[in-house]
């Protein structure tokens, strides 16, 4: 765990090509194994996620991406172990999950931390709920780690939208979780703050071997951000198809007026289309 | 205004109390009458009487500056309030001089002269001290039992399905019957005539409590609790650290709520049931035709009820300070 924060102070070494990277971290690996979902809506099931199989390897940045009522979201809290799934089963490592367990941490859209409680009570929770010696020092580390530390003793509605973002990310890593979910974090943020807050959690990321499940419906960031990008299939959800981005890290912005970046894009963009029509189509009628 | 209580809290020894003691605690209880209904005269009277510093310029001079022109912009509103309360007691003076009866009748209605001269007889008697000091623990003996099992049970019953099932239905049952209706049962129920009145204060300000907590706890953001959840909050930990700091504002609102019934239970108890409280005495200055005493027993029931509520604000503002901030926030 020490090591894993260690490089922080190292962060060139880190920053190699995305294979080597995941090649490095043993942590994390997921494995989603005929996951489905249903509700019960006005007394009718309603499948809200289709059987899903799905491997993430230790360390991999991966994107959900695809429109509103996909089952992203569903997908995400499966993994995370807030939902039960109708059929199958989610395992992280060894570890099957069948309730929140502290391998997967999420950062939330927005207002996820606990207004009374100041910035660095809130990073040093999770570490005090798993009895850290000092969740404080922990706390102030992670803190430094998104640049906040000076805003430690500030409640969190005295915070800007990014800085609020930045530290529900501390506190998600303070746990040093194998695995983190984020599930449109930045949605909330204006165009601006969300592309400094990408290069950011880049960084961040680029110091822990923490595999990344990244929930978003805005392509450019999912090309950006990912390793491989998993496109959902609407009504019920399910995996379309999943993109690799051989792009090579550490990613700037000026990527994205890269050749693959377009062609991935474009590929991205015929996708969602057809997956954005059937639900405008079936609304329609 | 709060420092005046724990004295008036201790009814054992009445007779200790020395004169010097009685003046103090008349004048600052004038004092706090003066300054509910005038905000800002104790600043004002102050202000003039600390010396002028001329030799230190910088520091002291603005912030006299800013207390003069707080003063200033404060000026309206007292005028107003003074005029109000001005008129009010104009119209009651010249209401019970010329005996007025028109329905409503005013002939038997103290003038405010006499109200004077009787608070300031009272104002020396030991027994009136004891009235309120003893209505004051019957308030906290009440109202704090009340905070602790409502908010107790409200967080369980809020959280808990089955604790839910198992209590709430009794006190759905409960709850409709207003805490004086047990007045006869209360008597019978409990040793003393002291219990049953603390155990009617106790009800009346049991159930907005409860009910605001469990309000409270059913209002926590879901996002919150999956974040701790997924942080390794174990549920005594998500109980005391996410579900009560997030509830306290609902169960804040419960507490001003049970704190202004209780005072109603408690009063319509000592009326009725009494020996000793500030109810009692009001009640029974009418029974012994001191008419002046009852309007007395009113005022002080006012501002006794007034610094519990006042209370209840500075604690609640003392526990939740990032309140403050969010309201800073938003503007």
């Amino acid at each position: 765990m020490i090591e894993a924060l260690s490089k922080k102070e190292i962060p060139e070494a880190s920053m190699t090509q995305s294979t080597d990277r995941l090649r490095q971290s043993n942590r994390g690996a997921i494995h989603v194994d005929k996951v489905s979902v249903e509700f019960k809506r006005n007394g009718q099931a309603f499948s809200a996620l289709a059987p899903v199989d799905l491997n993430v390897e230790a360390g991999a940045f991966v994107s959900f991406l695809g429109p509103s009522g996909c089952g992203k979201t569903t997908l995400l809290n499966v993994i995370s172990g807030m939902l039960r799934p109708t059929t199958g089963s989610v395992q992280i490592d060894d570890t099957p999950v069948t309730r929140p367990i502290p391998l997967c941490n999420v950062v939330f859209q927005q207002h996820s931390l606990f207004p009374w409680m100041k910035v660095i009570d809130n990073v040093a929770f999770g570490p005090q709920q798993l009895g850290d010696g000092d969740p404080e020092g922990t706390a102030r580390t992670f803190l430094s780690l998104v640049g906040l530390d000076k805003f430690a003793t500030l409640y969190p509605a005295q915070l800007s939208g990014g800085m609020q973002q930045r530290v529900a990310i501390a506190r998600a890593l303070a746990t040093y979780p194998p695995v983190l979910l984020m599930d449109e974090p930045f949605g909330a943020l204006d165009a601006q703050t969300r592309t400094i807050m990408q290069e950011e959690l880049l960084k961040i990321w680029a110091n822990f071997s923490t595999t990344v499940i990244f929930v978003t419906h805005d392509i450019d960031e999912a090309i950006y951000l990912s390793d491989r990008i998993v496109v959902m299939r609407t009504a019920p959800g399910s995996v379309k198809e999943v993109i690799d981005v051989p792009i090579p890290r550490p990613r700037t912005p000026k990527i994205m007026q890269s050749e693959v970046f377009s062609r991935i894009r474009l590929r991205v963009i015929d996708l969602i289309r057809e997956e954005t029509l059937k639900i405008f189509n079936s609304t329609e009628r | 205004m709060l420092t005046v209580h724990p004295r008036l809290l201790e009814p054992d020894d009445p007779v200790e109390r020395t004169p010097v003691d009685r003046t103090q605690a008349d004048r600052t209880q004038a004092e706090r009458i003066a300054a509910a209904a005038l905000p800002g005269t104790a600043t004002d009277t102050t202000a003039p009487a600390s010396p002028p510093e001329p030799v230190v310029v910088a520091a002291p001079l603005p912030a006299r500056q800013g207390l003069g022109a707080r003063l200033l912009a404060a000026l309206p509103g007292m005028l107003s309030a003074a005029l109000s309360l001005g008129l009010f007691v104009a119209f009651w003076y010249f209401a019970t001089k010329y005996k007025l009866d028109f329905y409503i009748r005013f002939n038997n209605i103290p003038s405010p002269g006499e109200v004077w001269q009787n608070a300031v007889i009272l104002s020396d008697s030991v027994r009136f001290y004891e009235n309120m000091a003893i209505s004051m623990r019957r308030i906290l003996f009440g109202f704090g039992i009340a905070t602790v099992l409502g908010i107790a049970l409200g967080l369980l019953i809020g959280q808990y399905r089955p604790v839910r099932a198992l209590l709430f239905p009794v006190f759905e049952v409960l709850r409709p019957i207003p805490a004086i209706a047990w007045v006869p049962m209360a008597i019978m129920l409990w040793p003393s005539n002291e219990t049953s009145i603390v155990f009617i204060t106790f009800l009346g300000s049991f159930f907005p409590i409860l009910l605001n907590t469990i309000h409270g706890v059913n209002s926590v953001d879901p996002v919150l609790v999956r974040a701790a959840r997924c942080l390794g909050a174990s549920e005594s930990a998500l109980l005391r650290q996410v579900i009560l700091p997030a509830s306290l504002p609902h169960i804040f609102t419960g507490l001003a709520i049970g704190m202004g019934v209780a005072w109603v239970s408690l009063i319509a108890a000592e009326m009725i049931s009494g020996q000793y409280g500030i109810g009692y005495f009001t009640w029974e200055a009418y029974s012994l035709i001191e008419y002046a005493d009852i309007a007395i027993g009113m005022i002080v029931i006012g501002v006794l009820g007034l610094a519990c509520s006042g209370a209840i604000r500075l604690v609640g503002n003392a526990l939740m300070p990032w309140l403050a901030s969010q309201r800073g926030a938003e503007k």
